[in-house]
């Protein structure tokens, strides 16, 4: 009889547990993740701006999970474009830049309006993963996210070598920002 | 029921460390095809795969010194340190301007010293090599048709002239299959089927076997780039042309080029040596002269800037 109870509250645990989970996931609208960085050199500045990404957000455990295709990084220069995926981010070796953290705050998913956030986690860059801590914007318009982060990237411990030959083109720490607008999410 | 409780526990550390993005069904994206398989548009003498990217605009000297030594003089070490070592004299030289229509059709126009050429060239890539090695070359098409704008008493020089003069006599063609493969990050190699063809050559003899100086012909390039560093490649070609006239033949050459390329961001040098004078197909091709066994061999160097219009 106990056993019999216990299994049913289980099951419907399970279940609750599940639909719960989907039903608070939220992931980002077609092309509306744009990841752009800016290195500001003594020589000069560069920028380069990718719409290839995507943001995922688990309302449920604040989980957040983003990825990028490091191909789809645009510069002005079409050389410059072929260099930075060829000598420095060896893209055809390591593709894609994740990152895999949470929300540290309790956010309050039902208020509208702007929530300033840290997110930690792991960012995977190169190949190389580092522990780090991500200042955050989270805005709540009705029923979409809007997602926002500026952040500063050291080119060296991701290993990405800069000859000392550059060191006049290219910054030591490359600003970063991504933004996204996210939706929840319903499996297609 | 330990099986159930196992399964809430499972349920749990999920919801933990789920992996959202591929529960979204995002899936890491790996590049399909291969880029970069050379670093610029030429190796040494030879055409790569590569083209201009769109809306770019590739301006470029090619220059090739003189002689670095002469055997073949009577004080050849004498005259050599008399220019410098070649650095005296000047060979060729071509500026020309490359226009990127799309990421994958090049037109261009140069203009070269040696015999007066003024060129216009299309590239078109067609084929391009896939990572998996399923497609395991890049096609590209080099076409280029060469206008001599030398006098005409030039043209005819030492020629018994018993036809009339014809501006057609000018022009000359050179048409190319590039076939490159990227065999891995450090080593590519390139094969270029070449096709010739002059509409007026002043009659020549090999005295070796009796040929004489064909209008057309074919030639087979080949050529390889050895990455040393992230940045610097050792380069090398070779063309090989396959007609009689050209066997053996006491006064003709086939062009060979050594050299280094680095890059420096925005910039690519070639520096190489070779004993072609010629900088673009339709003259190094057919009129290879020195021979690298007499030490008549050039030092050459290709710069090139490519600035970006529009976007």
């Amino acid at each position: 009889m106990i056993k019999k109870a216990i299994k049913t509250v289980s099951i419907f645990l399970f279940l609750l547990l599940y639909i719960d989970n989907k039903s608070q996931i939220y992931s980002a609208k077609a092309n509306a993740t744009e990841v752009s960085f800016l290195s500001e050199a003594p020589l000069e500045n560069i920028e380069a701006v990718n719409k290839g990404g995507i943001v995922v957000l688990n309302a449920n455990g604040n989980q957040v999970q983003a990825r990028i295709t490091i191909m789809n990084f645009k510069f002005k220069n079409a050389l410059m474009e072929e260099h930075f995926n060829e000598n420095y981010m060896e893209s055809d070796k390591y593709p894609n830049a994740f990152f895999k953290g949470r929300i540290i705050e309790n956010v309050d998913y039902s208020r509208q309006g702007e929530q300033n956030v840290n997110v930690e986690g792991e960012l995977e860059i190169h190949g190389v993963k580092k522990q780090v801590i991500l200042p955050a914007k989270i805005n709540i318009k009705g029923k979409e996210i809007e997602v926002y982060s500026k952040f500063k990237v050291k080119v060296a411990d991701y290993n990405i070598k800069v000859p000392s030959l550059y060191v006049k083109n290219i910054a030591e720490e490359v600003d970063v920002t991504i933004k996204s607008t996210l939706e929840p999410f319903t499996k297609k | 029921m330990v099986r159930i409780f196992l399964l809430l526990i499972f349920c749990f550390t999920f919801r933990a460390q789920e992996d959202l993005l591929a529960l979204v069904g995002d899936k890491p994206v790996a590049p399909k095809h291969v880029f970069a398989t050379f670093k610029t548009f030429r190796l040494g003498n030879a055409q790569t795969t590569e083209t201009v990217k769109k809306n770019h605009l590739d301006f470029r000297i090619a220059h090739r010194f003189g002689n670095l030594y002469d055997n073949t003089l009577n004080n050849p070490l004498n005259a050599a340190a008399q220019n410098m070592f070649g650095f005296d004299v000047v060979e060729d030289i071509r500026f020309s301007l490359d226009y990127g229509i799309t990421d994958d059709i090049t037109l261009g126009i140069g203009r070269s010293r040696m015999n007066k050429l003024i060129d216009g060239c299309i590239k078109w890539r067609f084929l391009k090599q896939t990572t998996d090695f399923k497609i395991p070359v890049t096609l590209t098409f080099f076409g280029d048709i060469g206008y001599s704008h030398a006098p005409t008493t030039k043209i005819y020089e030492g020629v018994i002239k018993d036809f009339s003069t014809n501006e057609l006599h000018r022009l000359n063609y050179a048409s190319q299959l590039i076939i490159a493969s990227k065999i891995n990050n450090s080593f590519s190699l390139l094969l270029l089927p070449t096709y010739i063809h002059r509409n007026y050559v002043r009659l020549e003899i090999n005295t070796h076997n009796q040929s004489e100086i064909p209008n057309s012909f074919f030639s087979l390039g080949m050529g390889a780039r050895i990455k040393i560093t992230k940045r610097v490649s050792i380069i090398g070609d070779y063309f090989q042309n396959l007609h009689a006239f050209y066997f053996k033949n006491k006064d003709y050459n086939m062009p060979l080029a050594l050299g280094v390329e680095a890059e420096t961001g925005g910039h690519v040098f070639s520096l190489f040596f070779t004993n072609a004078s010629g900088l673009i197909e339709n003259n190094f091709i057919s009129i290879t002269k020195s021979n690298w066994a007499n030490g008549q061999v050039k030092f050459g160097f290709n710069i090139s800037r490519t600035f970006s219009l529009g976007r």
